[in-house]
């Protein structure tokens, strides 16, 4: 039997469309310092990651695969917007992703030691969410360190995914109080859930709530595990009313500006609340089919074309067909579950987590950016500039790894088992 | 060397060029599927090989282990569930760790192995009986990966 795979031909797929991408950007830049450091640092990267993928690591393949078309294809995006710059930032941003992928994998590939360690995840998520209280300032998301801002909210995603996952055993392992029987880890994510939905409210990084919403939603329905046989139609009423009660709430209470955002027309107002909509709606019509061109479009003087209008800014230079498939190939990364499901219930819950982040992560920015919702801040995985985000997603992107391709030791004890007959 | 104002004055090249670097972003899209599907045959052959293709046999129903932890139960979330009355909802688990699977006690209300009542978790091998309720269920090799 064969031990590992390799992917050879889809490799050298990847360093081609990654040199028809350059070969874009030189023929409307011409060959400048900028296009050669470019076109190197892509093309290396490739090629490191070629030699990476066949001769070290073969495992999980499909994961590797995408990153490494997507990250790729993302300095492109990100050094041409509005001119050719080479992006030096994203790209080593881009590579330590790639990096910390493989050591996350490292890390929680084996389902026992990861829940083992879970006391560990808890103390990580409240030292971030200590971060965030105490260091950002008054109420922001941002920590200064000088040579780097970090945004601690991105880095509590991966924790709290971490937090989410359980394995049968500890679903199990209940207690009883005042004749109520419960689950301490249930109760510590429920404690967890309300903590970081607090602390998104007071910081107004409201946009970043459904995607807590969408891992602890998914994190609890898993626990009830259900999904294997069947749903039981009361629950689904009960946790239906609760979401939309939930909603109902939050449109309540939602911040002035927040209101100002949900029943403001966008046309109506072009320079003033709707000019980043309107500016962005425009760049998409005006990119059409194959876009205006790396480096011709305009959006770049709009605030937060690089983050969170960044689909708009790929429309515009490299077309509507490169933009949405460039959200495909995000997506590649949770659907690959489907082909290499886990097999583990700790893994289980690791990969539905990453998919939730990935998949509203992407909806939020793709429709914000298309005016069906209004604008979140959020950024689409890998995709847009900003380190912490591009970190927190090569973190997840690991956890997809992990879970599909388990090291399954450690889980039990042979003499103590030995011993049981 | 400068294209810029030959690419920009053709927009017919330039969408030639983009849909060009479009249809390999495809392709690339295309293999990474077929390679996902060969990834899935590679991940069942490991998986048959780490799990030592063993399954349940319990009277003519064969059940597969395809998970690193089933449970066997009343429940309706059991992963192999039996709807007897003697049986607990959660009443035994099957783990899977090192290549080999081992059997424990959830509930209490015991389970036998080869006729033994198990104190502690046991480890199985194949052709061993496990007893839970009147059920009794041999572990058995299935097809072969």
């Amino acid at each position: 039997m064969k031990k590992s795979l390799s992917h050879p031909f889809l490799l050298l797929l990847i360093l081609i469309a990654h040199a028809v991408m350059l070969l874009l950007v030189i023929m409307r830049f011409g060959i400048t310092p900028e296009a050669v450091q470019l076109s190197g640092a892509v093309l290396l990267f490739d090629f490191i990651g070629f030699i990476f993928l066949q001769f070290v690591h073969r495992e999980a393949c499909t994961v590797d695969s995408v990153l490494l078309l997507v990250l790729g294809m993302s300095t492109i995006y990100q050094s041409c917007f509005g001119g050719l710059t080479f992006a030096k930032k994203h790209f080593i941003f881009a590579v330590s992703a790639f990096l910390i992928c493989q050591f996350t994998y490292l890390l929680v590939r084996n389902p026992y030691r990861a829940e083992k360690l879970k006391p560990l995840w808890y103390l990580m998520f409240f030292v971030l969410v200590g971060a965030i209280f105490f260091l950002t300032g008054s109420r922001g998301i941002w920590i200064d360190l000088g040579f780097i801002t970090l945004q601690p909210s991105e880095f509590v995603k991966p924790v709290f995914v971490l937090i989410c996952a359980s394995s049968i055993r500890t679903q199990l392992h209940k207690k009883t109080v005042l004749g109520f029987h419960y689950v301490p880890d249930n109760l510590a994510l429920l404690i967890c859930t309300a903590v970081i939905a607090g602390l998104q409210w007071y910081c107004r990084d409201l946009g970043s709530l459904p995607t807590f919403a969408a891992v602890a939603g998914c994190g609890l329905l898993l626990r009830f595990r259900y999904l294997r046989e069947k749903i039981s139609l009361r629950l689904v009423i009960f946790l239906c009313l609760c979401a939309a009660g939930a909603a109902v709430a939050a449109w309540q209470l939602a911040p002035a500006y927040v209101q100002e955002r949900l029943h403001s027309d966008i046309w109506s107002d072009m320079s003033g609340s709707g000019y980043q909509q309107v500016k962005a709606l425009t760049a998409i019509a005006e990119g059409g089919w194959f876009g205006k061109g790396a480096g011709n479009g305009t959006l770049i003087n709009v605030a937060a074309s690089r983050t969170d209008i960044v689909f708009s800014a790929i429309c515009e230079e490299w077309g509507l067909f490169t933009g949405l498939m460039t959200v495909i190939l995000v997506l590649f990364l949770p659907a690959s579950l489907l082909t290499v499901p886990p097999r583990s219930y700790y893994h289980s819950g690791l990969a539905v987590g990453v998919a939730a982040v990935f998949m509203v992560q992407m909806t939020l920015n793709v429709f914000g950016s298309c005016n069906l919702i209004p604008f979140t801040g959020v950024t689409i995985p890998f995709i847009s500039q900003g380190g912490s985000s591009m970190l927190s997603s090569g973190i997840l992107a690991g956890f997809l790894k992990a879970a599909q391709a388990p090291v399954l030791t450690g889980g039990n004890s042979a003499g103590e088992a030995e011993g049981g007959r | 060397m400068d294209y810029s104002t030959f690419l920009n004055n053709d927009p017919l090249l330039r969408a030639g060029l983009t849909a060009a670097a479009v249809i390999f972003v495809d392709l690339c899209a295309l293999v990474i599927l077929i390679a996902a599907s060969r990834e899935r045959r590679h991940g069942d052959r490991r998986w048959a090989q780490e799990s030592r293709g063993l399954m349940l046999v319990c009277g003519d129903t064969a059940y597969p282990l395809g998970a690193a932890e089933i449970v066997i139960g009343r429940h309706p979330s059991a992963d192999i569930r039996f709807r007897d009355s003697e049986i607990s909802r959660f009443h035994a688990i099957l783990t899977l760790s090192g290549g080999s699977w081992q059997i424990e006690d959830l509930s209490g209300n015991g389970v036998t192995v080869n006729g033994k009542r198990i104190e502690a978790p046991c480890i199985l091998r194949r052709n061993d009986v496990i007893g839970i309720g009147r059920r009794k269920l041999t572990v058995m090799r299935g097809k072969k990966g």
